[in-house]
């Protein structure tokens, strides 16, 4: 990808470095249950989704993720209510809690913009201003409860902000590689 | 289809089974095994699933000519597609050529179904319409007698196409019965009617499709525990969600053989699940009598099951503690997909009428609550997988488990039948019974014993 790499070093702004650094440490306070420590690292205007995919006809493609139905669909107080409740003690989809881990792969930097001026030049950007970075990844997600072992693969794509010198999460859409998901439920976000 | 037989030896070991159910399903006894056995559940596909009415999609889904979606009917595989003519057929994938499929995709819209291996290509209502080479090397082929095999019955209620793959079957109104009665409160109230909002969820859950069945069919009595979760954030009405027993709750314990979970506001106020009133002015009531629109208007929740494996709910709630109830109602259907395994469907619907700004909001509460997400959801998954657990090893069988469905019985509780209701059906003064499940397993021992569906219980309703 000529042109990110071009992104990559025209830009004094959110480096590839930067995205990862902060892709894991966001992914290990979900992995290590630390909630209210992961809601720190998203902004007040976060717009979270994982759209529903269907299988389609190749001239359809498009259309393979609904943009009508998902199976989140999260801003920061429904985020904060799950958050609530799964740390109530009474969640019993997480009591014992899940083993999960996510691996994350393929960083890349899609596109940058800064929206302090009032110019932006990135797709997707959140309501507050500020530096963002449009980041790409792949993500592997293991999930085990008593003897049963599952796989979530999908492609995220976020929108990373920084905001008073730190990066926070404005956007994540979790493209799954999945029609159905293998899971009973979902009690993590991804 | 006319008729599907179990030859081999393991259908006696279910006969032998179900022989013995009725007397113990009297007794409010249901053996833990059914949840999980091989034979039990070959048994339900053939027996249950290719013989009786089964939802396969919302007239919504599929409003133009040529719009398809692909659905399941037990474990076989069916396009539910509008033709050209507008006439929605529910059509089995299979290329009659090899019995390859024909349509790959979950859904679409499409004038043709092609087959990928000879060409063998169908028309959107399922005709055979063209044959590679067929001058040379398929002359004498009818086309007409090679079309694509259609399901034996199709028809809708208000919106919802069934499909049976019987011809023995009663018509779709005859096997909804009165259930009806209590449907149109739910899709009747507006002009359009409800809506369905873009493509169904599916999940997997390792558990069975009976333990979801039986739960929707009105399992009042486990929100006070297992849902405690939501009270404690305060993102459900406490009257919707709270212990049961209050003294606007009943049970429709058996209509048609369908059931319901019902709670009310006290006489008087009006709620409508919690639409707020700028979708609330959109109801009025129509082809609805007085009572039924009465029951609309004082709906705190409704859940239930259509034998035999469609469901609903109709509630209220929101996504976060700041921001205000709403309604939202959801159809859901449980595949089954193996022993103690099933996928699980849900579509939310909505007003027609209502601002897509509502919609889009009625949604959003929904998946919060009840979805694969859900913040009810997700712990019900985790109970039904337990029960799969414990049902699929040697003990259940061994020891003859039997599970205690006996609430409300008359030595249990102090059920009475519901005075002055104006619905039909045999309807309880409380949800403190468990009616509504011993009548989902009373059609199904019927259903698995050959009994015709519709057809009065020989038991007679407990308690």
């Amino acid at each position: 990808m000529p042109a990110v790499a071009a992104a990559d070093t025209a830009s004094p702004g959110i480096s590839r470095a930067d995205a990862e650094e902060f892709l894991f440490c966001e992914a290990q306070a979900l992995d290590d249950w630390r909630l209210n420590d992961w809601l720190a690292l998203v902004t007040p205007d976060i717009d979270y989704r994982i759209p529903v995919r269907t299988s389609r006809e190749t001239r359809d493609s498009d259309f393979m993720f609904s943009e009508a139905t998902y199976y989140m669909v999260e801003d920061y107080g429904s985020l904060a209510a799950r958050v609530q409740r799964l740390v109530s003690g009474v969640a019993f989809s997480e009591s014992p809690r899940t083993r999960m881990r996510r691996h994350l792969s393929n960083v890349r930097i899609a596109s940058r913009s800064d929206t302090r001026s009032g110019t932006q030049s990135g797709t997707q950007s959140g309501t507050q201003p500020g530096i963002e970075a449009q980041v790409r990844s792949n993500l592997l997600f293991f999930w085990s409860r008593d003897d049963v072992q599952r796989l979530i693969s999908a492609e995220r794509r976020d929108t990373l902000r920084r905001v008073d010198g730190r990066l926070l999460l404005a956007r994540r859409v979790v493209l799954l590689d999945h029609v159905s998901l293998p899971l009973p439920n979902l009690s993590t976000v991804l | 289809m006319k008729s599907v037989n179990l030859k081999s030896g393991n259908a006696s070991r279910v006969d032998s089974l179900l022989g013995g159910m009725a007397g113990t399903l009297s007794e409010g006894l249901v053996p833990l095994w059914i949840y999980k056995d091989p034979d039990i559940f070959r048994a339900e596909m053939e027996r249950i699933f290719a013989r009786t009415w089964v939802f396969v999609a919302h007239q919504s889904e599929i409003p133009r000519p040529g719009d398809y979606v692909a659905r399941p009917i037990g474990l076989d595989p069916f396009i539910v597609a509008r033709g050209s003519d507008g006439k929605v057929r529910v059509l089995f994938d299979s290329c009659r050529h090899r019995g390859a499929r024909v349509c790959p995709s979950d859904q679409g819209n499409a004038d043709n179904f092609v087959c990928p291996y000879h060409g063998w290509s169908y028309t959107n209502s399922g005709r055979l319409d063209a044959v590679p080479n067929k001058n040379t090397a398929y002359k004498g082929l009818n086309q007409n007698d090679w079309g694509l095999l259609e399901a034996a019955r199709v028809e809708s209620y208000r919106g919802l196409v069934f499909a049976s793959l019987s011809d023995e079957v009663p018509s779709l109104t005859e096997h909804l019965g009165d259930f009806r009665w209590y449907l149109d409160t739910h899709l009747a109230l507006t002009d359009g009617g409800m809506e369905v909002v873009g493509t169904p969820h599916r999940w997997r859950i390792d558990a069975d499709w009976k333990s979801a069945a039986e739960n929707f069919a009105g399992d009042s009595y486990h929100t006070q525990t297992l849902h405690q979760s939501i009270m404690r954030i305060g993102i459900a009405p406490r009257a919707a969600a709270g212990a049961s027993g209050g003294s606007n709750d009943v049970h429709v314990t058996e209509c048609g053989g369908h059931t319901t979970s019902i709670r009310r506001t006290d006489p008087g106020v009006v709620n409508f699940w919690g639409y707020p009133k700028d979708v609330a002015r959109h109801f009025r009531r129509g082809e609805l009598s007085a009572a039924q629109f009465e029951l609309a208007q004082r709906s705190v929740v409704h859940t239930g099951t259509i034998f035999p494996n469609l469901s609903l709910i109709h509630i209220g709630g929101t996504d976060d503690p700041d921001k205000p109830m709403t309604a939202y109602f959801n159809f859901r259907q449980w595949q089954p997909r193996g022993p103690g395994e099933m996928e699980a469907w849900n579509w939310v619907m909505v007003p027609k009428e209502a601002s897509a700004e509502y919609k889009a909001r009625s949604y959003k509460v929904s998946v919060a609550n009840f979805s694969p997400s859900g913040n009810f959801e997700q712990d019900d998954s985790i109970v039904w997988s337990g029960v799969a657990r414990s049902a699929g090893g040697v003990f259940a069988r061994a020891r003859g488990v039997l599970l205690n469905y006996q609430m409300g019985l008359p030595d249990m509780s102090e059920a009475k039948p519901a005075k002055d209701w104006p619905g039909p059906g045999e309807v309880y003064d409380t949800n403190l019974e468990e009616g509504v499940q011993r009548t989902f397993f009373r059609h199904w021992q019927r259903a698995m014993s050959g009994g015709a569906r519709g057809e009065a219980p020989e038991e007679p309703c407990q308690p």
